[in-house]
């Protein structure tokens, strides 16, 4: 089909959508008649986000006396269209363990006591009082949008401090830079819809089998319909998406740069690449000085010289790809006929050259014209459930501010302050420390350049996450002068190492908003209480401001000398929402997001107002009004599709760092990890996820159903390495690196294969926590460390001398 | 890392040829010794050697798993009319291995892990396995069965973890109408 063709033809079917009422399902019953039946009339059924990953499943929550008693798939969800998976079939547990954190605590010695909040909250605005500079805030994709923006606007606008930053920069961090650098602006301009529509999908290190389930299903669920799904997995190890992939490509880790150079090569080679996309739409770039984020224009000549030494043998060399596998790629995108689409998501973002990587996968795109039609286009997903929403979107990373600006840009930060009506000056210039750094300082001693005193850690666990915990973690616990303060649910090795607990209410406990992979932004009510004095994250933020505002900080109050979180209610008088007690009188988290929605519009990405969102199953942004409708918008740069396309452009990239609406194709090389397997330590370490649990598995450990499918981490090995090592499956192993060791079970060809000479390890068990070996560091643009590779050698524990956990 | 990967197959080569590539190394660190001889990897095994000792240990629940297809009836016909008994037994299987009504049963019996379990052989209409009854679908085929339905036993571990975290939960769920706890 031609362009101009598909064109004409997107716009009918966006005409159709609009007029079908595409933001709103209120034809569709969301609940199963036979489900609300069987539960009865005192079950009452309300709308949430499913609490776990960035698919972002509508799930249907059954509450009966103030207590979740039931969770339905959601029928009205486009997302879903009523499936879950097993987390999100069980999230309503999640409420429930026993060991819920009902009161604040605070350390004593080798135990913590109960405290009240107003004890708790001074105890930390005295510290933050001493030495604002020295406090910084780790927050999470976890945050719903009114926390996130509650935390950056008292760090940014209030404390002019810039120390912010999430555990999303462990997550997605190289996806931002990535997609920055190629079109001038963050996130996926395509959606899910595209997997309904692909002829082909190429999965980058990616098993959605078991990490994003439900997509996963919608995927492979055409081809019950009778419908031709390609899946092609370019990976270390093969795993439970493998069995349902037409074609598994192994590749040696670190091995995806040099094959999607080695695509290009064959794409330039046989001339198979889309000369007029490239002409029309493409700009070639790199940054000959070292990693940058914006480089400079490379010539079409600098691109041709670049990709010459990318033959198939030397892309062999590097990947271990063969001849045959790197000929089919390059075939697959050299040919136009098919729909195209890459996925990834950790395997890529995970990567010390990640921004390079993420920007190789959409030159491949952009080189071979595959982009633009539905199905049809790069899309980098996400893990947790607000990782877009909260992190990209309001800007909780250290150098960023709400709607896509950066703290560096004067005119953003002006922008900001006017918004915020905060003085002319108050938000810093400097970026703060990223997450690696920030963990860095909190872990050096002050005497020794270590400037962060104390950290306030939400809705995370990083005793368990972060990479090397044993650097960058631990020796704070030793260090009498660093305050650790940690907001949760359950006592995780976080909370069990923090000077200071403040119990947090969860998911439908409180008000929320978040944003999931495919710019979705999600809205959902309270619907029971917290337990004992467990209290909203953002209540805890506002709380803990006007304790200082009350101190007198003069960064708390606004220009006009207002509470920094001044609300009113329609009275126009201020309610105290600084007081628990008041805290709902008003809807906070509505008022937090309409003051937001101000930044949504500087860069294109327009949110609705709050009710648009009562009454959805999420919109995608940009969510712009015509005709009296709020349409939001399925791929970006578009035309039909995005408002902001001008007429007759077909595609326009309007961010384009190179001013004239084009994507950029980065020149990019094969670097060699930083440390690579020896002779002491012979073997590949891959960390990652499985199906039952999420992320740390403060939550779904807690949850029977979950902990009794997968009870505990093992590691991974090849049956002829463990052969080798005369291992049988269950032997207990102790696994090491340079950094640390942790004692498992051997799992052969259990969930997944790896290759020879490779181990994986699950990082959900805080019994065998494997980021005590991961390596911290990270790519130079991103600040994103690198989970997946590093050197590890294992030793056997004879039988019967297990040490007790 | 070229240099790397050649040294480490030369060691290897050499290691095997001498003999010592088999078991942990003197340090006690296991090695990666090259390739094991191709004769020694792995094939399928056939039915018959299924039981066989050597295999027994990693694939206990797959021999159990052909054993029971001796059982399997030859036809749809004879399926699933439950006796009085089974019928009360099912009522307290059915909670059993549901969080709450609606929720989707766990797996109640070994099953590939990695790929695309065969649910559908016994589950698309429902059969009697060995003595036991494999209930129909009640909703349409899905082909990632294991996306829903947690499966019991995972890894192969000989002295279970202790639990760091507390296992009791105070979640309630909903019950089947007029039917079991």
């Amino acid at each position: 089909m031609e362009r101009r063709e598909f064109l004409k033809m997107t716009a009918m079917a966006a005409a159709t959508s609009a007029a079908a009422g595409t933001a709103h399902a209120d034809d569709i019953d969301a609940l199963d008649p036979i489900v609300r039946e069987r539960a009865g009339d005192d079950v009452h059924w309300d709308k949430a986000p499913c609490r776990f990953c960035g698919t972002g499943c509508t799930v249907q929550v059954g509450v009966r006396d103030d207590h979740v008693v039931a969770v339905a798939g959601d029928r009205a969800a486009a997302v879903n269209k009523g499936l879950l998976c097993v987390k999100g079939y069980h999230v309503g547990l999640a409420l429930y363990g026993a060991d819920r954190l009902t009161r604040p605590m605070v350390r004593r010695g080798d135990h913590h006591v109960p405290i009240s909040w107003d004890a708790a909250l001074d105890l930390l605005a005295d510290r933050i009082m001493q030495n604002p500079a020295g406090f910084a805030f780790y927050g999470s994709g976890q945050w719903t949008i009114p926390e996130g923006y509650a935390a950056q606007k008292f760090m940014k606008g209030g404390l002019s401090n810039n120390h912010i930053d999430p555990n999303a920069r462990l997550c997605m961090a190289s996806a931002v830079t990535g997609y920055v650098s190629t079109f001038g602006v963050d996130e996926p301009y395509n959606c899910f819809d595209d997997i309904d529509a692909t002829d082909v999908v190429v999965l980058w290190g990616n098993n959605p089998a078991e990490m994003h389930p439900v997509l996963f299903s919608r995927l492979v669920e055409r081809r019950a319909r009778g419908e031709h799904v390609e899946i092609v997995d370019i990976g270390t190890r093969r795993t439970r998406t493998t069995s349902f992939a037409n074609r598994f490509i192994p590749m040696k880790p670190q091995g995806d740069l040099a094959i999607a150079n080695g695509i290009l090569h064959l794409l330039l080679r046989d001339g198979t690449y889309d000369r007029a996309f490239v002409t029309a739409h493409a700009a070639f770039r790199h940054s000959p000085g070292g990693p940058d984020l914006l480089g400079v224009a490379a010539s079409f000549e600098d691109f041709r010289r670049h990709i010459a030494r990318y033959t198939p043998e030397h892309v062999h060399e590097l990947s271990g790809v063969s001849f045959a596998d790197l000929t089919y790629l390059a075939s697959l995108f050299g040919d136009r006929t098919k729909r195209v689409s890459s996925l990834w998501c950790m395997g890529m973002n995970q990567h010390t050259r990640g921004t390079a990587i993420n920007r190789l996968v959409h030159g491949v795109h952009l080189f071979s014209g595959h982009f633009g039609r539905p199905g049809d286009g790069p899309q980098s997903l996400t893990g947790q459930p607000s990782a877009c929403g909260t992190v990209r979107e309001v800007g909780t990373l250290s150098h960023a501010l709400p709607g896509g600006l950066v703290v560096a840009n004067p005119e953003h930060r002006h922008t900001a302050e006017t918004l915020w009506n905060v003085p002319a000056g108050r938000i810093a210039a400097r970026p703060g420390y990223h997450t690696v750094e920030m963990w860095k300082r909190f872990s050096t001693p002050a005497v020794d350049g270590g400037d962060i005193h104390t950290i306030w850690v939400q809705v995370t666990n990083p005793a368990q996450t972060l990479p090397n915990t044993k650097a960058l973690f631990e020796p704070s616990r030793r260090d009498p002068n660093k305050f650790l303060v940690v907001s949760d649910v359950y006592p995780t090795a976080t909370v069990r190492a923090a000077d200071l607990i403040l119990p947090s209410a969860m998911w439908v406990e409180k008000n929320g908003m978040v944003g999931n992979s495919e710019r979705r932004t999600q809205q959902w009510f309270r619907m029971v209480m917290p337990p004992g004095e467990a209290r909203d994250d953002a209540w805890q933020t506002i709380a803990l401001a006007k304790k200082l505002f009350d101190r007198g900080h003069p960064g708390m109050r606004d220009a006009d000398g207002r509470f920094l979180f001044h609300v009113e209610d329609e009275s126009g008088a201020e309610v105290p929402i600084w007081d628990f007690a008041h805290y709902y009188d008003v809807n906070v988290d509505r008022a937090l997001f309409e003051e937001y929605r101000g930044f949504s519009r500087l860069e294109q990405k327009d949110l609705a107002p709050y009710e648009e969102y009562v009454r959805a199953r999420g919109l995608r942004w940009p969510v712009v009004e015509r005709d009296g409708r709020w349409r939001e918008t399925r791929y970006r740069f578009v035309e039909h599709e995005d408002p902001y396309v001008e007429a007759g452009k077909g595609l326009q990239f309007y961010h384009s760092t190179s001013h004239d609406d084009r994507a950029q194709i980065w020149l990019e090389d094969y670097v060699a990890p930083p440390e690579v397997p020896d002779e002491e330590y012979p073997f590949w370490l891959c960390t990652g996820r499985v199906l039952e649990h999420w992320h740390s598995g403060s939550m779904t450990m807690r949850i029977a159903p979950l902990r009794g499918s997968m009870p505990e981490a093992y590691v991974e090995m090849h049956r002829d390495d463990a052969r080798v090592a005369g291992l049988e499956e269950g032997d207990q192993v102790t696994v090491e690196t340079r950094r640390g060791s942790i004692e498992l079970p051997v799992w052969i060809d259990g969930r997944a294969e790896v290759m020879r000479g490779a181990l994986f390890i699950p990082f959900f068990d805080e019994r065998a926590i494997v980021n005590d070996l991961t390596l911290e560091a990270y790519c130079p643009i991103s600040k994103q460390p690198d989970y997946k590779k590093c050197a590890a050698r294992i030793r056997v524990v004879p039988r019967n001398t297990r040490s007790t956990p | 890392m070229t240099l790397v990967l050649v040294a480490t197959i030369t060691v290897a080569v050499a290691g095997y040829l001498t003999g010592t590539a088999r078991g942990p190394h003197r340090s006690g660190y296991a090695r990666l010794d090259g390739a094991a001889r191709a004769s020694e990897r792995t094939r399928a095994p056939r039915q018959a050697e299924m039981a066989a000792a050597r295999y027994a240990n990693r694939n206990a629940e797959l021999v159990a798993a052909f054993r029971l297809l001796g059982d399997a009836p030859r036809t749809a016909e004879d399926a699933i009319i439950l006796s009085p008994d089974e019928r009360a037994t099912a009522v307290v299987t059915h909670a059993e291995r549901r969080a709450y009504e609606g929720a989707p049963p766990i797996v109640p019996h070994a099953v590939d892990q990695r790929g695309m379990p065969a649910c559908v052989v016994c589950h698309e209409r429902g059969m009697r396995v060995n003595g036991r009854v494999a209930t129909a679908f009640p909703h349409p085929v899905y082909a990632s069965c294991l996306q829903c339905h947690a499966p019991t036993r995972g890894v192969p571990t000989r002295e279970p973890r202790a639990p760091s975290v507390s296992t009791e939960s105070r979640f309630v769920g909903l019950s089947a109408p007029g039917g079991a706890p």
